[in-house]
């Protein structure tokens, strides 16, 4: 018996020490790839600008070297207040988004609950059909919130998909544990504040990071309900972009970009724009982890 | 009906109650989740239905300038001018097909990679290949598709290695066969790493006490992953499986405009890029809502079928 | 709409009721209001408004005909424009020293408005179309004039133009076909338009060479097709170079100018549409492309090629000949003399079958685009807003928008107005300068001189756009900027999205040969599916379109 087992357990790390051999190679050759896009653009960020132009094949290593294009970014004083009018905005809509979610999901994970069929395609129809620009915006103005942040913020106070994900979380907390509870004389917010929010935690991360990000990439509607110096840094960004975009196809004949940053300004561009959102994600990792749900059972 | 059963036998009685008692019951029960559900339900009313009527302008020929009930009636026109269009049936055809390969091969991808980042027993090498692999999402569609247009070069990185193998040189984006195969793999490309975040969270979820009854009953690891860890993200996997099935028809338009040419329009017209074509003609706000609302009907079907056919196969579904 | 004309008439009254005018100033108040009411019955207004303009003679202008005007000071207007956005590196227009200098020089506070910074489409301004009050002042591209003067959104300009606007007013009578252009069908003028002094202005792509290869072999600079095909073949032959270009630019010049044909429409000599595509000079192109593919000479890439990737072909030696435009080759001559090359790209003459043959049809923008400025119904004050717009086309005026302030970023040298180094040694590039100080670069509500462009340009663009203008008389063929009605909107852009990619498509196809272009029963083929796709109901529409523009 005993020596089944230990034969077992030999065979077993031998196919399993194979696995994590390939796993590991695997992972670093996905790594590889997928780094490479964004290793691309800061490569090319701090390139001269005119030996990159000439450069042909794949991009490894910087084409000179030259910080130009990064200075001139910062230079323009449209992207520090940029900067925190994106900040402000995330302080005002990312604990809208995670506390209606929450609700929403509380909701949509309820059992027995006698209106929750039609609430929910009452709120799920809403993701298939909307009125589109136009009658969007002119409601915001009806409303007043016209050149006010608060366009924004609730104006995208949730999302359904969000929900639903959050749900399928909640769903996912075996029953006993709330059913324990309401044995023991707990309420509604009881159980959802002491026992399911708790359990919830690689959720709400995800929750911040879908949010948080879906925040900091937006700029339309920052470009059509708020004014000039309320701009998020992402539409400052995009202005860069489009200024150094290829003139050659425009009908503006003549126009001679001397900016001599034209090429590398635009990569410049992107990594500004994406390192402050690969800084948060390590914080949010723990959340990843496994084992969240030690102890719960036995509570 | 079935509702009515259930509570019945919920509450323990044996006599069916009206329902204005149900209500009652149905709020001493759930109140607090109706409460809060309120400010949800502002939000859809002030700021979704509120505006819905716009949905009008599909039946109209719309110019700002004139406001919507001011523009003048088309009826069914618009509807109309897709329907008998030429390419009507390619970009329906070319949209489907995207949206299946995109499913088909992109939709499991992040799934195999949360499992296999989850059998990663060393925290720092895990961590780091996790915030490599979402970064490509970050980059804009833009410099991707700059990237793809190199490579793709007649004398681009991926015809050298052609070449060094004896095969024809040619540029990869006028290819029609290529096309797909381009353009799904370059999704999944940029799309695996952030897509995994879901299911690691997933699994983080799963009670870690299963795993160890399974290690003392012997299983081997991919037993436990077979039999704890895919059951255990198995909701999660369907939810994002229905609502992906509930936007077959929405292939956006910005990747296939940047990586399209007129030689490969047979394979790579998707609806989106068409009504984005005729939009540039005149600035078409009724057609492309027109468009919009056909779009949603046919994912609101796919949504549905899909939901049915994972509440029989699953018994968990979307509704 | 009744709302709209109610608040139209509300806003007359009150402003004829804060005027301190004679009596005379109050008939025209009213004649405006009548004009207005009148302008959705079409022709018939124009000749009432007349009637009340008679009365109007000798009105006394509030302003008077010279900058600064009187008694504006205290008085502002709201002017949204599409164009003269502000230098990106101020934080708004009242640190631009062209806007506040403007404000100055006409003398009146000009408040204006732009698209947020980033935007680059039409959402701004279709939202802006919504609001119940418009600014004074629209600059914009008017493709769908006749709506906006039916809906009441902008005013026809007519009857104010001589008094209150001069130096336009002067200009049109001395330009008839200018007149002719920026007027809808039935003669109303609603907009100061965007306006370059002449059409050389409107050419800026054409065709160049790398002239150091053409040296180096002993070869002349090509003055027909033939030679045009013996220097790509040489530059196959000895330096495995091909010809290449964006597509998205050939719609309208390239090699297709031997050919006399393009892809857009165009009139012939006696003022019929034809539709490029569908015609016998589009086969022959074809099949010229064709062989230059099977030889290798053109691009393979050709298909995917977009500015960047051309930019990095060039500069790789690994084209040839180009078509492109000058301020391109002027970029690649720049990138190639920083790292000491002796590249040298220069332009030449639009590829014709004769020698000292002329094209019907080369790159040509239109003369009048269809950008200008339109004052709205929402406007209280039409005089003090049309003196502002008007004194772009004032003597001075021009002088402003064109080169900005003499004695700073001008001085007068042999009569013709040269760039001082404030702009032409800014930090910033030339183009950037020229938007802090000056307002003509593109789009504005001005006239645009030709000496601006040979200033501001090197020596080499300028070359190219002369080149590009010697041999070629598309002004007569090209199809002008008609005004579509609603209907034919409707009916015409479906079809004409359907038309644009199926010509694109068998392009491809021909010159490539996936289909045999020699195969007249192919060609018959594909005449037959723009047939049924609705060319000739297109052709018919534009007929009726450039018919109505012929009769104004």
């Amino acid at each position: 018996m005993k020596d089944n087992k230990n034969q077992a357990k030999v065979r077993q790390s031998g196919s399993s020490k194979m696995f994590d051999f390939c796993n590991y190679v695997f992972m670093i050759l996905l790594g590889i790839i997928t780094i490479y896009p964004f290793y691309y653009v800061v490569v090319a960020s701090v390139s001269d600008n005119t030996q990159l132009q000439f450069f042909k094949g794949i991009l490894l290593t910087p084409q000179g070297f030259d910080l130009g294009a990064y200075k001139m970014a910062f230079q323009n004083p449209k992207l520090v207040r940029g900067f925190w009018n994106t900040i402000k905005i995330i302080g005002l809509q990312l604990p809208v988004n995670i506390v209606l979610t929450l609700f929403c999901a509380n909701f949509l994970a309820a059992k027995n609950v006698m209106f929750k069929r039609s609430l929910t395609l009452f709120m799920m129809f809403t993701m298939y059909f909307g009125g589109g620009l136009i009658p969007v915006y002119l409601n915001m103005r009806d409303l007043g919130l016209d050149r006010s942040v608060w366009a924004l913020v609730l104006g995208n106070a949730l999302s359904l998909y969000n929900a639903i994900i959050t749900k399928t979380a909640i769903e996912g907390i075996p029953e006993s544990l709330s059913e324990s509870a309401y044995i023991d004389g707990a309420g509604e917010l009881t159980v959802l504040f002491k026992i399911i929010l708790p359990l919830l935690k690689p959720t709400i991360a995800v929750l911040i990071l879908y949010y948080g990000v879906a925040i900091w990439n937006g700029w339309f509607q920052a470009s059509i309900y708020l004014s000039n110096d309320q701009l998020p840094m992402q539409n400052i960004l995009r202005a860069i972009l489009i200024e150094n975009a290829d003139y050659g196809t425009s009908s503006s004949a003549g126009d001679v970009v001397a900016n001599t940053y034209t090429e590398t300004i635009k990569y410049a561009a992107v990594v500004i724009s994406t390192v402050p959102i690969i800084t948060i994600y390590p914080f949010l990792q723990k959340y990843f982890a496994k084992g969240v749900m030690v102890g719960a059972v036995k509570g | 009906m079935s509702e009515r059963k259930n509570k019945a036998v919920a509450v323990g009685s044996t006599t069916t109650k009206t329902f204005g008692q149900r209500v009652i019951i149905d709020w001493k029960r759930n109140k607090w989740k109706y409460i809060l559900l309120i400010p949800v339900v502002l939000y859809f009313l002030i700021f979704c239905y509120k505006p819905m009527y716009g949905i009008i302008i599909a039946f109209k020929n719309y110019k700002p300038s004139r406001g919507i009930i001011d523009s003048q009636w088309v009826g069914f026109q618009h509807f109309r001018n897709f329907f008998t269009s030429r390419e009507c049936f390619r970009v329906v055809k070319n949209t489907f097909a995207i949206s299946f390969l995109s499913i088909l091969f992109g939709f499991p991808a992040p799934i195999l990679l949360a499992l296999l980042l989850n059998e990663i027993k060393n925290q720092k090498f895990k961590r780091v290949i996790q915030t490599v692999s979402y970064l490509p999402h970050f980059v804009s569609v833009v410099i991707i598709c700059g990237l793809i247009k190199t490579f793709c070069l007649s004398d681009g990185v991926i015809n050298v290695i052609i070449n060094f193998f004896g095969g024809q040189t040619h540029n990869l984006l006028e290819d029609k066969n290529l096309f797909y195969t381009i353009f799904v793999g370059t999704d999944i490309w940029q799309g695996i790493g952030w897509g995994s975040i879901i299911y690691l969270a997933a699994i983080a979820g799963i009670d870690q006490e299963q795993y160890e009854a399974a290690r003392i009953d012997g299983a081997g690891r991919l037993s436990q992953i077979l039999h704890i860890t895919i059951p255990g993200i198995l909701p999660t996997v369907t939810v994002l499986f229905i609502m992906r099935m509930g936007s077959v028809l929405s292939v956006g338009y910005e990747k296939v405009l940047l990586l399209y040419n007129p030689v490969t329009y047979e394979v790579a017209d998707v609806i989106s890029t068409y009504v984005y074509r005729v939009g540039l003609v005149n600035a078409q706000y009724s057609f492309s809502t027109a468009v919009s609302l056909l779009n949603s009907v046919v994912n609101i079907v796919f949504l549905t079928l899909t939901n049915t056919i994972c509440n029989k196969v699953n018994g968990s579904g979307l509704f | 709409m009744k709302k709209k004309h109610l608040t139209l008439l509300l806003a007359m009254a009150l402003a004829i009721s804060a005027l301190t005018g004679c009596g005379n100033y109050e008939d025209s108040g009213t004649a405006s209001a009548l004009s207005t009411e009148n302008s959705e019955e079409g022709a018939d207004a124009i000749g009432d408004s007349n009637a009340a303009d008679g009365e109007q003679e000798g009105a006394v202008s509030m302003y008077g005909d010279t900058y600064p005007l009187q008694d504006a000071k205290e008085k502002s207007v709201t002017y949204y424009s599409k164009s003269n956005v502000p230098f990106s590196g101020y934080a708004d227009y009242t640190a631009s020293p062209f806007h506040t200098k403007l404000a100055e020089n006409v003398g009146v506070d000009i408040q204006f408005e732009f698209d947020p910074t980033g935007t680059s489409d039409d959402s701004n301004y279709n939202l802006l179309l919504t609001r119940e009050k418009l600014p004074d002042i629209i600059l914009h591209q008017f493709t769908n004039a006749q709506e906006l003067l039916d809906d009441g959104i902008i005013i026809p300009l007519n009857d104010y133009l001589e008094d209150w606007a001069p130096n336009l007013y002067r200009y049109l009578e001395e330009n008839p076909e200018t007149k002719k252009a920026i007027s809808t069908d039935d003669g109303t003028i609603y907009m100061f338009p965007w306006l370059r002094e002449d059409s050389w202005l409107c050419t800026f792509r054409g065709l160049a060479v790398r002239k150091d290869w053409l040296e180096e072999q002993g070869v002349e600079i090509p003055a027909n097709l033939d030679e045009l095909d013996s220097i790509a073949h040489v530059f196959k032959d000895k330096y495995n170079a091909r010809f290449s270009t964006v597509v998205d630019w050939l719609y309208d010049g390239g090699i297709s100018t031997a050919f006399n044909t393009w892809k857009e429409y165009y009139r012939d000599d006696n003022q019929n549409v034809h539709f490029g595509p569908a015609e016998e000079g589009w086969r022959e192109y074809m099949q010229f492309m064709n062989k230059w593919y099977e030889e290798g000479i053109l691009d393979p890439d050709i298909a995917s090629v977009d500015g960047t990737v051309l930019k990095n072909k060039v500069l790789n030696d690994e084209i040839g000949i180009a078509y492109t435009s000058g301020n391109n080759v002027n970029t690649w001559m720049a990138s190639l003399a920083e790292v000491g090359s002796d590249a040298e790209w220069v332009g030449i003459l639009n590829p014709v079958k004769e020698t000292g043959g002329i094209t019907m049809l080369s790159q040509l923008d239109q003369l009048v685009t269809g950008r200008g400025a339109a004052i709205t119904a929402s406007c209280e004050d039409i005089e003090l807003a049309m003196r502002v717009l008007d004194y772009a086309y004032s003597e001075e005026g021009i002088l402003y928008y064109n080169y900005g302030t003499e004695g700073e970023t001008y001085i007068i040298e042999n009569g013709v107005p040269v760039f001082t180094s404030l702009i032409l040694d800014d930090a910033d590039g030339i183009s950037n300068a020229l938007d802090k100080y000056t307002g003509c670069q593109w789009g504005t509500a001005g006239i645009q001189e030709k000496n601006f462009y040979i200033q501001k340009n090197s020596q080499l663009i300028v070359d190219c756009i002369n080149t590009w203008t010697t041999n070629t008389a598309t002004a007569e063929h090209k199809f002008p900027s008609v005004s579509p009605t609603s209907d034919e909107g409707l009916e015409l852009d479906s079809i004409q999205a359907s038309i644009n990619s199926y010509v694109d498509e068998m392009f491809y196809k021909f010159i490539y040969g996936e289909i045999d272009i020699d195969d007249d029963g192919q060609w018959e083929k594909y005449l037959g599916e723009l047939e049924s796709i609705g060319l000739t109901k297109a052709i018919v529409i534009k007929q009726a379109q450039l018919d109505r523009y012929n009769a104004r």
